[in-house]
């Protein structure tokens, strides 16, 4: 049997590396690209580059930003004192979809999960407490998925900020169990954070 | 008060006979290129079909085509390429259900090269699962006494299978007790005696026991309502033997009739002491000893454990029951439910295969197989069909 061209076999198999992408929609990809016009592909592979390098996680919260500290973090009217914890970076976007919090974020970059080897070491909890030190906070509210790992992630948090004396809540579990924070609609998300309670 | 002891329907028992008008039941039976069968129709009656043969005339394979038609799949375990007549390409299962005088028509299709396609009322439905609920069933086969012969967990099983179809929010506290139950094994794998490590088992030690308890109230909670439709489904076909349930925990227990209203936070507090006691012994074994995984649904008959000692028959007639009063858990709204009883009659005396017979016609409908006929004694308003290398004859 006689399959693609090296070359074009290789796009292939790397547009299949990527997430929700089968051989099918790989080889759709990869066969308009070889008839669009040179400068569209020239600026695809530039765009991919350039996002790739430009694109850094905060130093402070951890979210996306072109310019470090990033656009939240830098936004003076935006409350300092209270945090939103969150598991990937893409949560930020889905609660500022909502349009209800006025706080600032951090990302934790995981969720505990000892099968995975994944320990607090491995997430951005020390930057968290780091963060906070000496500070006058008056919210921390937890923004993680309800599954077994996101309220385990949670509980250990909570535990640890309630020790230092800090006020912490949860999101009201109005989100579909099991969902994903970032997949939930806005409404949903959004009640969620208005009827938050004590952890 | 336990949600599903009020909304109790007793379908062994009859209670529900002003619904059995609008109760579900399989009029014709349509196989083609299906197991042994070319082509076939046969037409059914409510109350007991009887189906007898010699081995390998075909009489499974009637049962397992219905299982088709209600969960578009072989509840015999067999794959959709093995029951296609050997040198087809695919097989057809249809069926004209009624519900009262209203027909209702289920089509399904398979072939080797498209998969499988269902039609109900003759719409092509989006998704299998679909199907499920339309019609529904009941199979009972003779493997199935390893539910009291065997250990603990396929008596779990058949408690959990019957909660998740109850109650969706059980079904999804048990997915997170195993996850979390996992979590905790291997945190406690990799334990070392640091504060750090306490940390980190502790934080899956309360969520194992968030999700634990919930799992043990709701099967508390169900208990006696389940246990007393299976006991009451025992007493009809054995006279002289008692059939209990119980549930031995390692949290708690408790005895089928009590009416085990456990509050969840009750349950909480049980679990929590409980594996306070052990944590020692947990961190140096490296995994989770206790919760409701390792809970059993005690069967005793007359007051013993019938595991230890329990006759062949009263194996049979106690897994019989446990399946029957499954069934008649299940079926909240006495839509009905068709029974699929193949070859369980052989290792059962006269008595009890006639008590069993009467009681199967209780439901709405049931199908049974067997390699003889019919004692006259038990025949009662059983319709009978005399099976032989792939044609079936009505008597
Ligand atoms: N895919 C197939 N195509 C054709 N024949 C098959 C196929 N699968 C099984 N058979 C045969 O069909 C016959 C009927 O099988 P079935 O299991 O229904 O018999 P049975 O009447 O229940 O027998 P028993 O009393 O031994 O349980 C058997 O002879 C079997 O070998
Ligand atoms: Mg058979
Ligand atoms: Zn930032």
């Amino acid at each position: 049997m006689i399959g693609f061209p090296a070359s074009l076999e290789r796009l292939v198999q790397l547009f299949t590396r990527l997430p929700g992408i089968g051989r099918k929609s790989a080889t759709r990809m990869a066969l308009k690209l070889l008839t669009s016009p040179e400068a569209e592909c020239a600026e695809l592979a530039g765009a991919i580059m350039d996002a790739r390098t430009r694109t850094i996680g905060c130093s402070i919260c951890g979210g996306l930003t072109e310019d470090d500290p990033c656009a939240i973090c830098s936004d003076a009217r935006r409350d300092p004192s209270t945090v939103c914890v969150v598991e990937r970076p893409s949560d930020i976007l889905a609660l500022e979809r909502t349009g209800r919090f006025r706080g600032r974020y951090h990302v934790l970059g995981g969720l505990l999960s000892p099968l995975d080897g994944i320990g607090p070491e491995n997430l951005r909890i020390d930057r968290l407490l780091d963060r906070l030190e000496g500070k006058t906070i008056a919210e921390i509210i937890l923004a993680l998925n309800p599954t077994a790992e996101g309220e385990a992630t949670a509980l250990y948090v909570a535990r640890l900020l309630s020790q230092r004396g800090i006020n912490v809540t949860k999101l009201a579990s109005g989100l579909p169990v099991g969902g994903e924070l970032d997949l939930a609609d806005e409404l949903t998300l959004g009640t969620a954070l208005d009827e938050r309670r004590a952890v | 008060m336990s949600p599903h002891a009020a909304q109790a329907v007793d379908v062994a028992a009859g209670v529900n006979t002003p619904a059995a008008g609008k109760r579900m039941w399989l009029r014709t039976l349509r196989l083609e290129s299906f197991r042994n069968y070319g082509r076939l129709e046969v037409e059914l009656d409510q109350g007991l079909n009887f189906f007898h043969g010699s081995n390998g005339s075909g009489k499974t394979s009637i049962l397992e085509a219905v299982s088709y038609l209600a969960v578009a799949r072989s509840l015999r375990g067999s794959s959709d390429t093995e029951v296609v007549k050997w040198g087809e390409r695919g097989f057809g299962v249809g069926g004209e259900a009624r519900c009262g005088e209203t027909p209702l028509g289920i089509v399904l299709r398979f072939t080797r090269s498209e998969g499988k396609e269902v039609r109900v009322a003759g719409e092509s439905l989006a998704r299998l699962s679909d199907l499920v609920g339309v019609l529904r069933v009941a199979w009972f086969s003779p493997e199935d006494t390893w539910i009291t012969k065997g250990g603990p967990a396929e008596r779990r099983r058949l408690l959990d299978m019957t909660l998740c179809q109850l109650d969706s929010g059980y079904l999804t506290a048990l997915a997170n007790y195993r996850r979390t139950l996992r979590q905790r094994n291997e945190a406690l794998l990799s334990w070392s005696p640091d504060e750090e490590s306490d940390r980190i088992v502790d934080v899956w030690t309360e969520r194992l026991v968030k999700y634990g308890s919930r799992v043990i109230a709701t099967r508390l909670a169900f208990l006696p309502h389940f246990a007393s439709c299976v006991s009451h489904t025992h007493s009809r076909i054995s006279a002289v033997d008692e059939l209990e349930l119980g549930y031995r925990g390692t949290v708690l227990s408790a005895g089928g009739k009590e009416a085990a209203a456990h509050a969840e936070g009750d349950v909480e507090q049980a679990f929590r002491e409980a594996l306070g006691r052990i944590s020692e012994d947990e961190r140096r074994r490296g995994f989770t000893l206790l919760g409701p995984h390792r809970d059993d649904l005690e069967v005793r008959l007359n007051g013993r454990a019938l595991r230890s000692f329990g006759s062949q028959g009263q194996h049979r007639t106690a897994a019989i029951a446990l399946k029957l009063g499954q069934a008649a858990a299940l079926d909240q709204n006495g839509q009905g439910v068709i029974v699929l009883l193949d070859d369980i009659l052989s290792e059962l005396d006269e008595t009890r295969a006639g008590a069993l017979v009467e009681l199967t016609e209780e439901f709405g409908q049931a199908l049974m197989t067997s390699t003889r006929r019919l004692p006259k004694g038990v025949l009662g308003r059983s319709t009978c069909f005399g099976v032989e290398a792939g044609e079936v004859v009505r008597e």
